[in-house]
């Protein structure tokens, strides 16, 4: 039998009240964070906030609306509201859009929302070609991005974030058919890390004061 | 003499012939009716408006048309989960004494296949078709993200 050292065995329990200390802080810490989390969720309009780690960019390629390619590289050191439609698309997308046109200005002018960029990606690959992309997201803000890519691309990147869409065929012409797609605008930072999603029905007031509250708990 | 009697009776019967266009489906009145600009390329846009119904019998438009666009469908942005999903309708129901809104995220007119390039305050010329006559209406052209009634 090994003989007890007093010193070792104050070591120890030092050591085990440092590491409940330590995780009683941290759980503290993490209920704090949460509470915190629950308080800017139910102060924001018509947006949820995430918690880190919910959700991440995965890597991708995309084809911007001047040909060339745009990855998920591209997007880190800045704020990203991304959205995702098709320029065919007759309701959602053109409001969203002309929405964020509104909103924009403002959100650039905040030092606190500051280093906001917008990204259109078509979830219609097949009709939205560099140059069509590049008419539509012009008529609405030239500082807007817009990109697309291959069918299984556009699949991969928007499974991962929770975006869904589905083609839908047009009885009436089969070279008219429609798109349903996730309405909501969704914020990346600038780690690639999703930190909320703004949801329809969108108005240029509740995109400004959502996300303003999302940036000021993040920041 | 004579001339002027038959010119007020040509007003008159003109007026007459008039009459059921305008109250066959008579009740029926559009308002702040406008249509989406179309974007650069897009091949497809959307009108809104308020129809009202003023008789006391409901009224379905079952089909409508216009020479601006190709083909008119009759549609509703149903969100659900988050989705924003298009949903094609047989009819847009104008309720006895009431209204229904056309409106962004909701019933709409779809259109397709712009026969002309539309500005900004040009005026598109519609007719909606009911079980009782047809309706005319003009609808302004409007810029995206201005769409709230």
């Amino acid at each position: 039998m090994r003989k007890k050292c007093p010193t070792c065995m104050l070591m120890t329990a030092a050591a085990v009240v440092a590491l409940a200390a330590g995780f009683f802080l941290s759980q503290q810490h993490a209920d704090r964070d949460a509470a915190n989390l629950r308080e800017l969720q139910e102060s924001l309009v018509s947006a949820s906030a995430f918690p880190p780690g919910f959700r991440r960019l995965p890597e991708f390629t995309l084809r911007d609306a001047s040909g060339e390619s745009l990855s998920r590289a591209d997007l880190l050191g800045q704020w990203t509201l991304a959205f995702f439609g098709y320029t065919n698309c007759p309701d959602v997308c053109p409001m969203t859009l002309g929405v964020l046109k509104v909103a924009m200005p403002e959100l650039r002018e905040q030092s606190e929302t500051a280093n906001t960029e917008v990204l259109f990606v078509s979830v219609d690959g097949a009709r939205d070609t560099p140059e069509q992309l590049s008419r539509y997201i012009n008529y609405f803000d030239p500082q807007f991005h817009a990109a697309t890519a291959e069918e299984d691309e556009i699949r991969q990147l928007t499974s991962t974030i929770g975006i869904v869409y589905q083609r839908v065929e047009n009885p009436n012409s089969a070279e008219d058919y429609l798109v349903d797609h996730s309405a909501g605008i969704v914020i990346f930072d600038p780690d690639g890390e999703m930190r909320g999603m703004l949801s329809a029905p969108h108005s240029p007031d509740n995109i400004v004061a959502d996300y303003t509250k999302i940036r000021r708990y993040f920041n | 003499m004579l001339h002027r009697l038959s010119t007020a009776a040509f007003a008159s019967l003109a007026l007459l012939a008039l009459a059921p266009a305008a109250s066959l489906a008579g009740d029926l009145s559009a308002h702040h009716a406008m249509v989406r600009e179309m974007p650069p390329g897009a091949r497809v846009t959307a009108a809104f408006m308020v129809l009202r119904n003023a008789g006391d019998a409901d009224i379905a438009i079952t089909a409508v048309s216009s020479p601006a666009f190709g083909r008119v469908e009759m549609h509703r942005t149903q969100m659900v989960d988050g989705v924003a999903r298009m949903v094609p309708q047989d009819n847009l129901p104008v309720p006895a004494g009431g209204e229904l809104v056309l409106e962004h995220g909701s019933w709409h007119l779809m259109l397709f296949q712009p026969q002309t390039e539309l500005h900004i305050d040009d005026e598109v010329e519609f007719t909606a078709e009911t079980g009782a006559g047809s309706f005319a209406f003009s609808a302004k052209v409007t810029a995206a993200g201005h769409m709230q009634h």
